[in-house]
């Protein structure tokens, strides 16, 4: 399987500078990661660990005060490796759309107010390919989109605001569809939604993945979402992940112990025990303590923990967590 | 207030506008000295240029421009700040009750204050001062400038209460039983005072404007120095044609200075209190 | 018809309101002074040398009475008032008497509309423009130094800056005239050589203008476009790699435009003031110029006439700019 993403030691901070003190915001924390091509991953954590912010320096949205500080990002492009953080802005900008695409938190205004549906599909479009023959290169191939992905015609005439909260989010799934991007990131794609569009939204990313074999990055911290479409996890807390795995594997074996919380808060059919969940609440990105970010919560910390900060390790097959409670075990099993 | 101002500093335009104003303070405190009446004509050499001890140089009418301006700075600001001050209370009166209270009360206030936002206030002026003319010293002009400066300032201290109203605190204060004044005046009051310190200096520029454009027009007590007066005279004894410059562009700097140092003082005041700009400010990453 | 209704009514109804609050002040401030002004203005005439015959100047302290609205009860007054304005009367001119004032309106109204109608567009359109493109391009040195120029030239006021321009291109650098719309003796046709004679004494005017309608303008859609850049749909653009240009026209700038054509209806009022004194100091033959004579010789109706239409014209056309406004904003067009 291909890495079509990948980031090595990726920082990406925050930065806020008054001539009298500088605060900075750690949201991504040295981040190491391969993503696999044609797979669902689900990125889950608390409101404000980061994930978010991942996703918006992963695909060159980083604005200041947000800064990539160190590391790297790689898209594989024909065959090869490229590193982002070095292109030049025209060069990045054709890469868009067309490679990664993005759909944002709250897609409710996510699409130009004054130009009609279409306009915008041909802007976007029309950024990245050229088109000669109107019907043939752009309305066909898009009636066929919005055809599998069952959206009636009728949105390419409407405005933004005269679509429903729901139909517009499908509509922006679908714009980031368009192009057949080889990596999709949604950002809390069904959070705003009632139950009922949330299905249709998720039904609609299913569908867009098994028909264009990409792969997308699903974040949202409800973790039925989670249950429901993503092949592959992975857990953030505090600007780190702590934990990947497959869905199944980490639902039923989560190692972690921050990862077993989230898992244990769950209510599950017939299980009445009451439900623990994790004490205190999660550090400020700004005054991260040292050592684990997790420690000052955790009811195995260890004096390591408090010390050095563990890597992410394979310790299963296919199964990678950080924390030295998994790593001395793992060492005493040997 | 102290690190507000430390922190307002750091922006050129705000120290260039404050050192500015400070020297025109300056200039007016100084009338106070002047060996000079200056209602009086013929006391000094007329039309001389620029030289000592007539540093300003000298009018046609025998008056020693430099401090002929310091009374004009003087009797500017004040009339400036006679204008600001009421239409400030007037400002803060409609847009109160028409925040609060809302409904028909409010559109019909709202109604009132849009019209005297859309309607052309200088033939409107002209007008009045054209039947008042000779009465109109620097209270009475101060008076009516307030009378029709205060509709665009009321507006937006209606927004700020609209906004106010619906936060949580202001149930908290009623279902308590706060009576409605005590609400306006103690709750209300602390996020108000910024946004009329910035009005107030927006609407002195502009009733310094109307003041010199009324005075260039004749239409104000001519005797009264004020920044206008001194163009009205200027233009009047022809000192353009006559080539003596010094004359009509000592009032034309001091009241460009005058505009552009209050205008940065209320765009860098303002950016200061926005709380959008404030975050980009401080975000600001160093290349 | 919902349309109709929710949008047009209010507009009418505010407008009918402008134009009842600024003619009722028009209509009181005669009596601000205590001075009878009926008999200042005879007094004014006769002295000036115009003789009449006992009947007409009592036919006159009538009309003038009338027209001032001092005779009878407020109410009746207040109405006769209104009678007349809707018949255009405004008595006869007092220093070119007995022109009646309508007359010499109409004569000066057409220069001052070609002026303002004109600068206005043009501001309007570059001053957006480029302050649309300058608050998009923040950090270039360009628009910093565009920033800074109307910085300065936003705040000074229209007759110092008109002076400055006369001072400095028709008296120290004498390229254009100094005053007056065409050369004393052209004949008026529609020939070049009047239409540029035209030009010519019309260009400062209009510069002054045009300048500092571009540099409020400028300030104002800076501010806008700084916001507009922070908007989820700007975000997005970029994120789906459409070009600068797009992004910056298509996306920033032409939503920007929407609350500045607002903003335009909203500062007609001050344009005006502006057009009127920058005619002023270049002696165009518009209204302010009227008006200026009008000043000097104490011609009390012809003051009355022109503020009253003022106020008329002014509400109109802020009218007819709030109505132009569900042109290009689809939201108000469709529900």
């Amino acid at each position: 399987m291909l890495n079509i993403l990948k980031t090595e030691n990726l920082k990406s901070y925050y930065i806020f500078e008054t001539p009298t003190e500088k605060k900075e915001v750690k949201a991504v924390n040295d981040v190491s990661i391969d993503i696999e091509e044609d797979k669902i991953y689900g990125v889950a954590g608390e409101s404000g660990c980061g994930k978010s912010t991942f996703l918006k320096t992963v695909c060159g949205l980083a604005e200041p005060p947000l800064r990539i500080v160190g590391g790297t990002i790689y898209y594989l492009v024909n065959g090869k490796y490229v590193d982002i953080t070095k292109l030049s802005q025209e060069e990045y900008r054709k890469l868009r759309w067309e490679y990664i695409s993005y759909i944002p938190q709250g897609s409710m205004s996510a699409l130009n107010p004054i130009i009609r549906v279409k306009e915008s599909f041909k802007d976007f479009v029309t950024a990245h390919k050229k088109i000669k023959d109107e019907q043939k290169d752009f309305e066909e191939p898009l009636r066929k989109h919005l055809n599998a992905l069952g959206l009636p015609m009728r949105v390419l005439k409407s405005y933004p605001h005269q679509l429903s909260g729901g139909m517009r989010q499908r509509v922006t799934i679908a714009l980031a569809t368009i192009l057949n991007p080889r990596i999709i990131l949604a950002d809390e794609p069904t959070t705003a939604l009632d139950v009922v569009a949330q299905r249709a939204v998720i039904q609609l990313l299913k569908d867009i993945q098994s028909l264009q074999k990409n792969t997308i990055i699903l974040v949202t911290h409800d973790m039925a979402v989670h249950a429901n479409i993503a092949d592959r996890m992975l857990i953030m807390y505090a600007g780190v992940f702590v934990e990947e795995a497959d869905t199944e594997e980490l639902f039923e074996n989560p190692l972690h112990p921050y990862t077993k919380f989230l898992i244990g808060s769950l209510p599950k059919m017939g299980d009445k025990s009451y439900k623990v969940s994790a004490p205190g609440s999660p550090p400020s990105l700004a005054n991260l303590p040292q050592g684990c970010p997790f420690h000052p919560r955790c009811p195995y910390v260890m004096d390591i923990c408090k010390n050095e900060r563990p890597a992410l390790v394979e310790t299963k097959p296919s199964h990678k967590v950080s924390c030295f409670l998994n790593s001395k075990e793992r060492i005493q099993n040997d | 207030m102290l690190e507000a101002f430390k922190e307002l500093m750091k922006d050129g335009r705000f120290k260039f506008a404050f050192i500015v104003i400070c020297v025109l303070a300056f200039m007016s405190i100084l009338s106070f000295f002047s060996p000079y009446d200056p209602l009086r004509w013929n006391v000094v050499p007329r039309d001389r240029p620029p030289s000592w001890p007539h540093i300003f140089g000298t009018t046609s009418q025998g008056q020693d421009l430099f401090w002929q301006s310091t009374f004009a700075i003087r009797n500017s600001l004040t009339i400036a700040l006679i204008a600001s001050g009421i239409s400030r209370v007037i400002a803060i009166i409609v847009g109160l009750v028409s925040g609060y209270k809302g409904g028909t009360v409010d559109t019909v206030l709202m109604s009132i204050n849009d019209s005297f936002v859309v309607m052309p206030l200088l033939p409107i002026l002209i007008l009045i001062a054209s039947v008042i003319r000779e009465n109109l010293n620097m209270v009475t002009l101060g008076i009516i400038l307030s009378l029709f400066g205060w509709a665009w300032d009321a507006r937006v201290i209606r927004s700020q209460i609209l906004s106010l109203r619906e936060r949580e605190f202001t149930y908290t204060a009623i279902l308590s039983g706060t009576k409605t004044f005590n609400l306006v005046v103690k709750e209300y009051f602390p996020f108000i005072i910024p946004i009329i310190f910035a009005t107030l200096i927006n609407n002195m520029i502009w009733a310094t404007g109307m003041e010199v454009t009324l005075a260039i027009l004749g239409l104000s007590n001519t005797e009264i120095p004020t920044i206008g007066t001194m163009i009205h005279w200027a233009v009047n004894y022809q000192s353009i044609l006559l080539g003596y410059w010094w004359w009509i562009l000592t009032p034309v700097i001091i009241s460009v200075f005058l505009f552009v140092a209050l205008y940065l003082l209320s765009t860098s005041l303002s950016e200061y209190l926005d709380p959008r700009t404030r975050i980009q400010r401080i975000g600001k990453a160093k290349e | 018809m919902l349309f109709i209704k929710r949008y047009l009514l209010p507009r009418i109804v505010q407008f009918l309101v402008v134009v009842f609050v600024g003619i009722t002040i028009v209509f009181f401030v005669p009596r601000l002074t205590p001075v009878d002004p009926v008999q200042q203005v005879i007094s004014q005439i006769t002295s000036q040398g115009a003789f009449m015959d006992p009947a007409a100047v009592d036919a006159l302290r009538q009309s003038l009475t009338e027209l001032y609205g001092l005779e009878g009860g407020m109410f009746q007054q207040y109405f006769a008032f209104w009678g007349r304005l809707i018949k255009g009367d405004f008595g006869p001119s007092l220093f070119q008497f007995p022109t009646p004032v309508m007359d010499l309106i109409m004569i000066s109204l057409p220069w001052t509309a070609g002026l303002l109608i004109t600068t206005t567009i043009i501001s309007w359109i570059i001053g957006n423009l480029l302050g649309g493109l300058a608050g998009y391009f923040k950090n270039k040195a360009w628009a910093k130094t565009l920033d800074n120029i109307s910085m300065v030239l936003r705040p000074i006021p229209y007759y110092i800056f008109s002076l400055l321009l006369l001072i400095l291109f028709a008296y120290l650098i004498p390229i254009f005239p100094s005053a007056g719309g065409y050369s004393v003796g052209r004949r008026i046709g529609f020939n070049w050589a009047f239409i540029s004679d035209l030009l010519i004494h019309s260009f400062l005017p209009a510069m002054s203008l045009v300048i500092l309608g571009i540099a409020a303008n400028f300030m104002t859609m800076k501010l806008i476009v700084s916001n507009i850049v922070a908007e989820d749909y700007v975000m997005y653009a970029k994120a789906g790699g459409l070009k600068e240009s797009t992004i910056a026209f298509k996306y920033v700038i032409k939503n920007g435009l929407l609350p500045q054509i607002t903003g335009l209806a909203l500062s007609l009022g001050q344009i005006f003031g502006g057009a009127l004194i920058t005619e002023i100091v270049f002696s165009y033959p518009g209204l302010g110029t009227l008006l200026y004579g009008a000043i000097n010789s104490g011609d009390y109706n012809l003051i009355m006439g022109v503020t009253s239409l003022s106020v008329i014209g002014i509400a109109g056309a802020t009218l007819l700019v709030d109505l132009i406004y569900p042109l290009f904003d689809p939201r108000i067009r469709y529900r």
